[in-house]
């Protein structure tokens, strides 16, 4: 048996996380993706499926900055989830109910600015989101306000790709609503209410994250039991396998001669993807 | 096209961004103090923003024309290149940009006077002497030209600037604004081919060579000097036959005589590019091809590259006398 190139990495680059501030917000998330609450001790009340968690974290940056860091090493410190904060907000005019994606986001407290990049076409408007240490009443500026999504963008933004971070937020109160009258029926009722929204957001993020799948990582174990490698040799052969892999297709290495050195191994390979034709595939 | 258009403070009321902004009135316009909130951070991905570049509007404050890299030329000393965009509507593996940036997004410097300006001033340096700007290194420089208008607002500059040469670098067939006026004779149209199989692959969004091929004949026929970059030459397996094609069909079907220069030159790459490039995208032949990393460049292993230039140059000066040639030596 030839040593062979892959090994499965168990890394999944599609893995969505949702932060909520409120219960009442992930009422409906839990409701409709059927998550299941995390047995245990956790920080946070937790929900998920494969694939998917639901971080209840609390309202506020620190809150939202914790949960993000616990569930990033709770989920096996992923790179590149996608992450959605949902949540409700409040705009000086926007319709009840209405739901917007964030394409600037800013801290109140210290001029903070994220862009998230929207790579996708989107199913609602988008807004800036100004988050603000105290629930906002007076609405001056023509923004989404809110208390947790620039310490969500800052967080995320440390465990993944700016692009597959996000933030949705349902307009619970305005003008004629003030922020008091809110009650967390209502807050579900909304959230519930952008469900479309969110749903196709997470699909098209999901989609996009999985172009960043890494390549399973190439199996050296059969070599190595087989050849002495230095450390930088160990580093050659694994270059050597990702070529062959890519080079030929993921095709089945043949039988390795019976060499007796490492180098004369390495050398062996590099001649076999010499050899092998170069056709560059036409762009899918 | 375009559905997100950052805009820098002190660029809102620009005319040139008020006219762009009137070609996307259904674009999400978000304001930014400075483009680097944007450009620059850590967290952005090059390939996923490609999906769907934004367009940045912002000024320039500094170094609006630099010397041009040393073998960088078509045949004057003093060389210069400028960029008022940053990124291209195109997406070719082999680019370099896309190991350079953080982002995909197109940046554009909506303060052409100030590049003007420099420009007037280095061509005043040495009267008599050729100068030459190229303006095509960080971008193409037609592909966005119904939005950036760049060659309506630089070639009326250079008509006045006799001894100052432009080269406008292109894949692109947005040649509209150049057949609308009347030919300049400083300004060197130059589009870049690889092989058809070649750019099917690894030339993504571009337009295919033969459409290239057919805007190049057009702006001859009208009078323009046109240059043709044979810039990087790709390997695969039959690229002798390929390229042997290529260059069949590129000079039956343009006036040799009338062409301004043929260049030539290799896949070359910071290293540290390539890391990022690769890693980008892990699954490309490209990258798995015959490469090898000498003096923190990565490029094809000598005996291929010297083959694969030895080769071209004998084909090419099959057609074009050697004054015209210039191999790229960087």
């Amino acid at each position: 048996m030839p040593p062979s190139v892959n090994r499965m990495s168990g890394c999944n680059g599609g893995f969505v996380h949702f932060i909520v501030a409120l219960p009442a917000e992930a009422k409906p998330l839990v409701s409709h993706y059927r998550l299941k609450r995390r047995p245990g001790d956790d920080a946070f009340a937790i929900f998920e499926k494969e694939g998917i968690s639901l971080t209840v974290s609390g309202i506020g940056k620190a809150a939202t900055a914790n949960a993000i860091g616990y569930t990033q090493v709770l989920y096996g410190k992923r790179r590149n989830s996608v992450w959605l904060n949902i949540g409700v907000a409040g705009h000086h005019a926007a319709p009840l109910g209405s739901a917007w994606i964030g394409h600037k986001i800013t801290d109140a407290e210290t001029g903070r600015r994220w862009y998230p990049g929207i790579c996708f076409r989107t199913h609602c408007p988008s807004a800036e989101i100004r988050t603000v240490a105290q629930p906002e009443t007076e609405y001056a500026l023509d923004c989404l306000y809110d208390m947790e999504a620039s310490a969500f963008a800052e967080s995320a933004c440390r465990f993944s790709t700016g692009e597959l971070v996000h933030c949705i937020k349902v307009i619970s109160d305005n003008r004629e609503s003030v922020i008091w009258d809110i009650d967390p029926s209502r807050v579900s009722a909304y959230v519930e209410g952008a469900i479309g929204i969110i749903l196709h957001t997470k699909q098209a993020l999901r989609h996009l994250a999985a172009e960043l799948t890494p390549l399973p990582e190439v199996d050296t174990a059969p070599w190595t039991a087989r050849w002495h490698f230095t450390a930088q040799q160990r580093l050659q052969l694994e270059k050597l396998l990702r070529r062959w892999r890519v080079s030929s297709g993921d095709r089945v290495l043949p039988d390795p001669p019976n060499l007796e050195r490492s180098r004369q191994v390495l050398a062996w390979l590099d001649g076999l993807i010499a050899a092998l034709p170069v056709h560059l595939p036409p762009a899918p | 096209m375009i559905d997100t258009i950052y805009v820098e403070q002190s660029v809102r009321g620009h005319p040139r961004v008020r006219q762009i902004l009137g070609r996307f009135p259904a674009a999400r316009v978000i304001g930014c103090e400075r483009y680097g909130e944007v450009f620059n951070p850590k967290a952005q991905n090059f390939r996923l923003q490609k999906h769907r570049p934004a367009l940045i509007l912002a000024e320039k404050f500094k170094n609006f024309v630099l010397p041009a890299p040393a073998g960088y030329g078509i045949g004057a000393m003093r060389n210069y290149y400028f960029s008022h965009l940053l990124n291209c509507l195109y997406d070719c593996r082999y680019c370099f940009l896309q190991g350079m940036y953080q982002s995909a997004n197109y940046l554009l410097f909506v303060n052409y006077e100030d590049f003007h300006d420099e420009i007037r001033r280095l061509a005043a340096e040495s009267p008599g002497e050729q100068t030459h700007f190229f303006s095509g290194y960080d971008c193409d420089s037609l592909a966005l030209e119904p939005v950036s208008r760049f060659a309506e607002s630089f070639l009326s500059l250079f008509r006045d600037l006799p001894d100052a040469w432009i080269e406008l670098r292109t894949k692109s067939t947005q040649i509209r604004t150049l057949l609308a006026m009347q030919p300049v004779p400083n300004v060197v149209v130059a589009f870049s081919f690889t092989p058809e199989a070649t750019a099917a692959a690894v030339e993504d969004k571009t337009p295919a060579p033969a459409k290239r091929l057919a805007a190049a004949r057009r702006l001859q026929d009208r009078g323009w000097s046109v240059g043709l970059r044979f810039d990087p030459v790709i390997f695969q397996t039959d690229w002798q036959t390929q390229y042997r094609a290529l260059f069949e069909q590129v000079f039956s079907q343009l006036e040799v005589a009338r062409l301004h220069s043929v260049s030539l030159g290799a896949f070359r790459l910071p290293e540290a590019f390539f890391r990022r490039m690769s890693s980008l995208y892990p699954e490309e032949r490209l990258f798995a091809g015959p490469l090898d990393s000498q003096q923190g460049m990565v490029s094809y292993r000598r005996e291929l590259e010297q083959a694969l230039l030895d080769f071209c140059r004998t084909e090419i000066l099959k057609y074009v006398p050697g004054e015209k040639f210039f191999p790229c030596r960087t």
